[in-house]
């Protein structure tokens, strides 16, 4: 798809602005240029290639002696999971001591919610999430790619929360997600989506105006519920007024062709792979910015030469070295996975550099040490995005520094205007450059 | 850290409170720190201070915004730790008496009055479990909505409490989509019921039989084929067996026991090759030896399912079958001569959904242009509504689907926005009927649908009707309720609501509260969140998983049913048992699949829900148990004492299950500060105590152990076990200072002896499941009536059910 040059200047005019004007009555208006969203620069712009930021979450953890090096700085030894990445040893970082604090749950695995969002004790009384940084990363980048955010994972679950702190669905189909991305539908198919895309504005407008006739019967604390209803509602009618110019234009084309979503269930690192292809897809297409991946670990033996034992059992393996090494093969795949994926986003050339050096990627995960469901020191691994790489930066293992911290380096880095993100307590952490 | 029951108070103080009650102005002094300051100058600030912060407490810079949650918090903790004569620790010098009572005086109040502002239930939205409960309901489907929807947010262990419960873009694009596919579930799409066949099939004759039979399967001279254990590969699949459509089947299996004098146990359930959906089972059945005999059950299959059928519970030792020869095996085994399935059973065509849309509407079918198309197999029926004036005959169908959908009486306005939306569509060239379609969209979109409407106060008539049937039934309120409510029983008529609520207690639907109660309160929820390690564990099966929670829903309905003592929740004189469980509960007798009743039989150290071994398991992991996790979930789902979190920097031991030092041994070592055991002195002990079940709930004298161990010369399931003989179970300990118990059955004894505290938990979490809000300090008041009340009857837990819904808690926002 090509696109003059062509720099947003300022956001597409929000259309509850409009409605709100318009009290009600907006329904089936004609589209004020204004509202049209600025569409896809293409990633082939020669002036500036588009950032990305992806985020992969293993939820069963990682055995971290097998992944954090004895010494810190450039000159640390391989470990085991490591070697499995060396090739690309100077485009990632490997960091130790970072954590969200105050992670305990209503479960062992509650942080599952809050890696990307940093909200405090998941799941316990009063707790409410907070956004995540895909989201707040999608808020900024969004409006330029006909996908705001990808919100995906091998199977159930979302790393992805909105700013009302809803989990956002998933999609774990890899050949949906290409459909989405690349396969146009037919003339007639695509004028039915767009009647039903009107029909659901229409929708939205009533239930909208029914919505507001509450706000005054209703008290303060229940207002604020009433107030998540009418943004879902107005944040919907935007993304179906955007959803309905690009349903108008052809999807980007491409020469791969359309996957076969992998049949067996338990082919966790098949399942990893091939979404790891549609990702790559995505962002060199330029279809999204944001992507969160959630690679769900499962009650059940991961089809994996060597492995026999069911996967959340190996890691809770109590110390036992038999189910240590068993679960060092499950975890290996993974990072082997990681790694082809780090060499495809190399692999792709993008204005004298390489994809991957436009794209932060982090992998990690929520549990530090997953068989006593441990919050803490976490796993982190991140490549890519034009940082100094190459370090192992370790930080104190007694007195976590926040995550979160690195999280606003990473929304900088995609242009949001922020010096905080979450329980942050500085911008960045130290040692980490950009180039 | 800090050994805290936050939310409830023991029933001195609860009396003490109210006196205290009686007699403060409501409104909190300004700064309600100010006359504590004594107190803390003289017992606290030693250890409290800016400089000795113990336990993470400074109270000379400690926030007073009670409107802050975690402030808010704090202050009940100091309260309770105070009152409880907990604070100043034991060694420390005792306040005079009248100092102690000063102080609560002094801070009640304050906490009250903080409570009180704001506890009313926040605007809550049906969860996705009432969401899809409430859809199926109105329009009479059976369709799956829910895991359309992104899993609803919890406090603690509940789903379904309003501050939890957000929404999003996401989840709006999902009710559109939902309400879309209810429509086109509910609306019929042909003109007449798919016609019921009987398929009858067996495995002697089903497709690649021959590849099993005389191998796995033995087919005998009578044509009926032997299954002698359940096999991973082949399944007890009977492809031929198989639906249509999706909907209600009667299955009929014609079987016997073979070669064995003892019954025989099967599971029946179904597949499809599609792959990462559910299959489910049915159920479990018996045949006896003899003559063949038939089971009927009648289930809901998903299109094209294939029935499957297994053995349970038999197996050959050592693969005897495959040295021996099939033919000349003798053990017992499972014949099966046919099965048959019939279906779909429609009884009520074209639906009560699509009759509330349709009736007194004219839609007809559009004659096609060559009428012989009607007789083709792809010929899909096309209809129309012919109408002359088009709004008034919407409005008939609109006010039938809102007036049930809102829950409510409907006023003239209520429907004029969906009338309105029905216009504009056919002013857009839109049918009538998609016009139709897209108004109640509209409707099951809308918030009058979605949220429970509750003003601050008293509930209304209707209010009160959801909230019971939501509660009692999971689903929106019944015609009785809603007529109730209309004629404003509920709320003037005690005895009206509580008649309802026996009534709601006894109905089919009282079912999804024993499940969606038990789910969160008890966690079962989780019950195949861990797979138990095969090697330590090969006793575990799906049978004995789908039994454990058979038996534990069965146990809760019987304490509602019967209205047993909330003792039993800890100890009882009764088991609910089928033959599975007796036999992991090694108990003898004469069971079968199905659940009974029976004694609990001398020196079996079971009974009550505690010892249940879907407890066990989902308070375990699937290799070891740890008795501070444990010991958290009997602390706060069964005694209601909610333990503080560990405080910032301790993170827990990692279990080892190397055979040589025991979880507890380690913890013990761990424990050497005061600092430490202050706490985990209430949270460990109801841990140690059931360290005698292992995490599938198997009554253990010694760990299992893949390490260091003696051999064990024990069978399961035909096979030698892999595990070891590893270290003593050590599970004594105190329920408190003075107060040792040997092992499980003296601990249960402690907790038996007060069922105070039995109901109180058990009456908060009712309460929390009912009114959709956690509970709080200004609470405890009239939860301390509610088990009062309930002293004086025996503490029956159907009268505490009852006494939840008379409550005010219950009755107001």
């Amino acid at each position: 798809m090509k696109t003059a040059p062509h720099i947003a200047t300022r956001r597409a005019l929000d259309r509850r602005h409009f409605l709100k004007g318009a009290a009600g009555t907006a329904l089936g208006l004609p589209l004020l240029e204004a509202m049209l969203p600025c569409f896809g620069r293409a990633a082939d712009n020669p002036v500036d290639s588009p950032k990305r930021f992806v985020a992969m979450c293993a939820t069963l953890g990682f055995h971290t002696p097998h992944l954090f090096p004895e010494k810190t700085g450039s000159a640390y030894a391989l470990t085991p999971y490591l070697e499995k990445l060396k090739d690309h040893r100077s485009d990632f970082t490997v960091l130790s001591g970072l954590s969200h604090p105050e992670q305990q749950g209503n479960s062992g695995h509650a942080s599952e919610m809050t890696w990307l969002t940093s909200a405090k004790r998941p799941g316990l009384a009063g707790f409410k999430n907070t956004v995540s940084l895909d989201q707040v990363i999608a808020d900024k980048v969004g409006i330029e790619t006909r996908y705001p955010y990808l919100a995906l994972s091998t199977g159930g679950g979302s790393m992805s929360w909105t700013s009302t702190g809803v989990e956002i669905p998933s999609e774990d189909s890899p050949s949906r997600l290409f459909k989405a991305l690349f396969v146009d539908g037919t003339e007639k198919e695509i004028e039915s989506d767009i009647r039903g895309l009107h029909r659901d504005r229409s929708i939205l407008d009533t239930v909208l105006g029914e919505a507001k006739k509450l706000e005054n019967e209703l008290g303060h604390r229940d207002k604020e519920k009433l107030d998540e209803y009418l943004s879902s509602v107005r944040d919907l009618e935007i993304r179906l007024v955007q959803n309905e110019e690009w349903a108008k234009k052809p999807k980007p084309e491409t020469s791969a062709s359309e996957p076969k979503n992998i049949d067996d269930r338990n082919d966790a690192i098949g399942k990893q792979r091939l979404m790891n292809d549609m990702i790559v897809l995505a962002l060199q297409n330029d279809s999204t910015r944001s992507v969160s991946f959630r690679l769900t670990g499962m009650n059940a033996v991961p089809t994996i030469k060597g492995v026999g034992t069911d996967w959340h059992n190996l890691s809770h393996h109590g110390k036992d070295p038999a189910k240590i090494n068993e679960l060092k093969i499950v975890e290996e795949a993974e990072f082997s996975a990681f790694n082809d994926f780090l060499t495809k986003l190399k692999g792709i050339e993008e204005n004298g550099k390489n994809l991957l050096d436009h794209t932060s990627v982090l992998f990690g995960s929520n549990l530090g040490n997953a068989s006593s469901h441990n919050w803490r020191n976490l796993p982190v691994i991140l490549a890519g995005g034009g940082y100094q790489h190459g370090n192992y930066l370790a930080f104190d293992e007694d007195n976590n520094t926040p995550l979160s911290n690195l999280f606003v380096s990473l929304a900088q880095r995609m242009g949001v205007e922020t010096d905080q993100f979450g329980s942050s307590t500085s911008a960045g952490v130290p040692g980490l450059k950009t180039g | 850290m800090l050994s805290v029951d936050s939310r409830l108070l023991i029933n001195t103080y609860a009396i003490h409170l109210t006196m205290a009650f009686a007699f403060v102005v409501t409104s909190p002094a300004e700064d309600f720190t100010g006359p504590l300051q004594p107190f803390f100058e003289k017992h606290c600030y030693e250890c409290h201070d800016d400089l000795t912060t113990k336990g993470g407490l400074d109270l000379t810079s400690i926030p007073s915004d009670l409107d802050d949650d975690a402030t808010m918090a704090n202050w009940v903790r100091i309260y309770d730790r105070v009152s409880k004569g907990e604070m100043p620790p034991k060694d420390e010098p005792r306040p005079e008496p009248g100092f102690q009572s000063d102080f609560q005086k002094s801070l009640e109040p304050s906490l009250i009055a903080a409570h009180q502002a704001q506890k009313g239930t926040v605007l809550r939205r049906l969860n996705r479990t009432e969401y899809q409960n409430t859809l199926n309901d109105i329009f009479g489907i059976n369709i799956d909505v829910k895991s359309l929807l992104p899993e609803d947010g919890r406090s603690h262990e509940f789903d379904n409490v309003g501050e939890s419960l957000s929404i999003s873009m996401v989840q709006m694009q999902r009710y559109l989509d939902a309400a879309r596919k209810t429509l086109d579930e509910a609306i019929a799409s042909q003109t007449a019921p798919d016609k019921s066949t009987i398929v009858r099939a067996s495995y002697a004759d089903t497709r690649g039989a021959e590849k099993f039979l005389g191998k796995s399967w033995l087919k005998l001279p009578n044509g009926a084929v032997v299954f002698y254990r359940k096999l991973g590969y082949p399944t007890g699949m009977l492809r031929e067996a198989a639906s249509s459509k999706r909907g209600l089947y009667k299955i009929r299996v014609t079987g016997y026991a073979h070669q064995s004098d003892k019954p025989v146990v099967f599971s029946v359930g179904s597949t499809t090759f599609k792959r990462g959906v559910e299959t489910p089972t049915y159920g479990y059945f018996s045949f006896q030896p003899g003559k063949p005999q038939t089971v009927e059950l009648t289930a809901w299959m998903e299109e094209r399912y294939m029935l499957v059928v297994e053995p349970q519970g038999i197996y050959e030792p050592n693969y005897l079958i495959k040295r021996i020869g099939i033919e000349n095996y003798e053990g017992p085994g499972l014949a099966i001569q046919h099965i048959e399935v019939e279906g779909p059973i429609i009884d009520d065509f074209p639906g009560k959904g699509h009759e509330m849309i349709f009736s007194g509407l004219k839609r007809q079918e559009i004659e096609p242009s060559n009428p012989d198309t009607k007789t083709k197999s792809w010929y899909v029926p096309q209809f129309e509504i012919k109408s002359d004036s088009p709004r008034t005959d919407a409005e008939k169908s609109l006010s039938r689907i809102a007036e049930v959908a809102f829950r409510r009486t409907l006023t003239p306005e209520d429907l004029t926005p969906y009338l309105d939306l029905f216009d504009s569509e056919l002013a857009r060239k839109s049918s009538f009927e998609e016009a139709l379609r897209t108004s109640i969209q509209a409707i099951l979109c809308s918030p009058d649908f979605l949220y429970l409407k509750e003003k601050p106060g008293r509930l209304n008539d209707y209010a009160l009707a959801s909230r019971l049937s939501y509660f009692l039934n999971r689903t929106l309120p019944d015609e009785a309720l809603l007529s109730a409510a209309a004629s404003g029983d509920l709320t003037k008529n005690p005895e009206a609501l509580r008649q309802h609520a026996l009534r709601l207690l006894k109905s089919e639907n009282s079912s999804r509260f024993i499940n969606d109660f038990t789910d969160a309160w008890l966690d079962l929820r989780n019950i195949e969140f861990t797979i138990p390690d095969k090697k330590l564990f090969p006793e575990y099966d799906p049978y004995l998983k789908d039994s454990m929670l058979t038996e534990t829903r069965g146990f809760f309905r019987e304490l509602i049913s019967s209205n047993l003592s909330v003792v039993n929740v800890v100890k009882s004189d009764f088991i609910i048992l089928n033959d599975r469980l007796a036999e992991h509960y090694e108990i003898d007798g004469d069971f079968s699949p199905e659940f009974k009743k029976s004694p609990l039989p001398p020196c079996v150290p079971r009974g009550g829900l505690i010892s249940q071994a879907s407890i066990l398991k989902v308070s375990a992991n699937g290799s070891n148990t740890s008795p501070v996790l444990r010991g958290v979930f009997i602390n706060e789902r069964v005694l209601g004492k909610y333990p503080a979190p560990p405080p910032p920097g301790v993170s827990g031991v990692e279990p080892d299950t190397r055979g040589v030092e025991t979880l507890r041994e380690k913890l013990a070592k761990h424990r050497d500060s005061e600092n430490c055991n202050s706490c985990h002195a209430m949270i460990d002990p109801p841990g140690f105590a059931l360290e005698s079940f292992d995490p599938v709930g198997t009554w253990r004298e010694n760990f299992r152990s893949l390490g260091e161990g003696e051999k064990v010369e024990e069978m399961t399931k035909g096979v030698r076990v892999a595990y070891k003989k590893g270290l003593p179970v050590d599970s004594s300990g105190e329920v408190e200072p003075g107060k040792p118990f040997s092992g499980f059955e003296e601990f249960q004894n402690h907790l038996a002896k007060d069922p105070d505290t039995l109901a109180r938990a058990l009456a908060s979490k009712l309460l929390i499941f009912a009114s959709g809000r956690e509970m709080g300090f200004s609470d405890r008041i009239e939860i301390a009536a509610i088990v009062e009340n309930s002293s004086k009857n025996g503490y029956g837990v159907r009268d505490l059910i009852l006494e939840v819904v008379a409550s005010e808690i219950f009755r107001n926002k």
